[in-house]
């Protein structure tokens, strides 16, 4: 009897093994970076003098199918060395949903997820996916941009919690996917809030994407983001609201195996009640070539206004840099990057500096 | 004269020959058992190899697989078929996990790995090279254009 139950408990082990490896596949990333700066008059905050290693980040991400219909998503990521006895790094998920598919042309999430706008927000810490060492400042990270407390506010937060339509379907025989989502939005930056647990305010933000596969080479893409934001003084007293409206065009071509073209464009404006209102831009450009089977030389160039209303603000970046794959889903990339500014910029004033980055990626 | 007739002898035996140490590799399309269908189009192989059809007809989800046996032939497959070479189409699927969009293909590095995920796993699809000496018994191809082997 002893020896029959014994059977029967590792056989229900087993049998509940099989099941949980047919439900759940793992994937995820890791990145190692190296940045040191080489030339330049700029030395803030944004620019490395001491030529540093960055524990960027470890990530694994966790598709569990819970039925043929419905998907549970994951993606927990350390980032810059985790350490939280010492308070160092970052812990945290980038999302974490459930998906209903009612067909390939509807499903539902609900749970926090990227936002999705433009190419590179649901891809930004997703490095073996990149070609480019870090997705651009110009378009993503407008604090790298502007240390003006309004100009500073993203076209559109990284993440959001909320529901999403979402699906794919051919219209006039060519494929498009779209998302919907309908999200807490961001809170105004800086604010100490958690906005994927409370939102702050009764306005729900909305972004919504469409891509086109026009050609088995060419897409094309439009975006929209649009949320109100309560504004705190310096006491955290909210003074009124401000209004985010962004809308982005992207096109990725593939002109041969070889030869690959992708830019973005991004625009909107910012009206903070009884402060300012203006409208903003940020562009990037980016062709790659291989030259071999696994080594790809890209060029991205890339620009941000800040604030339309003022003149002499603007910041350009350029980055030429290679990227190797040295493995399956093993990268290594390099580049320079230079940092140039007009002379009223808020954080650059005039300055300009150029950085050695190299990385490590890789893709599992 | 008789360089000739050595030249053609030569060739006869090549012609019997070469066929059998280099055996035409082809492509083929193998589906579980329980999927009751013979037939894909060119343009349904590409819709569910990227993703954008993830349901047999009959409701259920459809699980991908390709096995990169023949790496050459895959890569063509890929080009042909999909509509992107192999380093292309790993760039998308990757992107496509990384973002939350979906589950990726999974790649056996031979036919016999993959032809036992098939038998352990209703409602697959795999893509794998076969030549003619090789045996296909107990499995199921799907005609692709009205093609078995193509």
């Amino acid at each position: 009897m002893k020896k029959l139950l014994i059977i029967l408990f590792y056989s229900s082990l087993l049998s509940l093994h099989a099941d949980w490896t047919d439900k759940i596949t793992m994937n995820g990333y890791f990145n190692v970076e190296f940045e040191d700066k080489i030339s330049g008059e700029y030395d803030g905050r944004f620019v490395d003098e001491h030529a540093s290693f960055d524990s960027d980040m470890l990530d694994i991400i966790l598709n569990i199918q819970v039925t043929d219909r419905v998907r549970i998503a994951v993606d927990f990521s350390w980032e810059h060395g985790s350490q939280s006895e010492v308070d160092k790094g970052n812990i945290g998920y980038e999302y974490a949903f459930a998906e209903y598919t009612f067909s390939d042309p509807i499903k539902i999430r609900i749970g926090k997820m990227f936002t999705a706008f433009g190419i590179y927000n649901e891809i930004h810490t997703a490095k073996p996916s990149l070609i480019i060492l870090k997705e651009p400042n110009t378009t993503n990270k407008m604090y790298f941009i502007s240390k003006d407390k309004y100009e500073q506010t993203l076209f559109y937060p990284r993440w959001g919690t909320g529901v999403a339509l979402l699906g794919n379907t051919k219209v006039s025989n060519i494929p498009v996917d779209y998302i919907l989502q309908v999200i807490n939005g961001d809170l105004s930056y800086g604010v100490d809030g958690n906005e994927y647990n409370k939102d702050d305010n009764n306005h729900k933000a909305i972004v919504a994407r469409v891509r086109a596969d026009i050609s088995n080479d060419l897409q094309i893409g439009a975006s929209y983001y649009h949320d109100i934001m309560q504004n705190y003084d310096s006491n955290d007293v909210s003074i009124g609201e401000m209004e985010v409206s962004s809308y982005g065009v992207q096109m990725i071509w593939h002109i041969n195996n070889d030869f690959r073209f992708e830019a973005e464009y991004v625009t909107g404006t910012l009206d903070v009640q009884n402060i300012t209102s203006f409208r903003r831009s940020g562009y990037s450009i980016l062709p790659s070539y291989y030259i071999t089977d696994n080594i790809n030389l890209y060029f991205l160039y890339s620009q941000a206004d800040p604030n339309h209303s003022k003149a002499q603000d603007s910041v350009t970046n350029i980055a030429p840099g290679i990227n190797i794959e040295v493995d399956t889903n093993v990268f290594i990339k390099v580049d320079v990057l230079n940092v140039q500014s007009q002379k009223n910029n808020t954080i650059y004033a005039g300055d300009s500096y150029s950085e050695f980055r190299a990385a490590l990626s890789i893709g599992f | 004269m008789k360089i000739f007739n050595k030249i053609i002898k030569v060739l006869l035996l090549l012609s019997f020959i070469i066929p059998s140490v280099y055996a035409l590799e082809k492509n083929v399309i193998v589906i579980s058992d329980n999927i009751d269908i013979t037939e894909l189009s060119k343009s349904d192989l590409e819709n569910i190899f990227l993703g954008r059809k993830t349901f047999w007809s009959h409701g259920e989800r459809i699980s991908i697989s390709l096995s990169s046996q023949n790496p050459s032939a895959l890569n063509q497959f890929l080009t042909d078929y999909i509509g992107q070479n192999k380093r292309r189409f790993k760039k998308f699927w990757l992107k496509k996990v990384f973002s939350g969009y979906g589950i990726a293909p999974k790649i056996f590095k031979n036919n016999e790995k993959a032809l036992k995920f098939l038998k352990e796993h209703e409602n697959s699809i795999i893509y794998m090279t076969v030549d003619d000496s090789q045996k296909l018994e107990g499995i199921k191809l799907i005609n692709v254009d009205g093609k078995k082997y193509f």
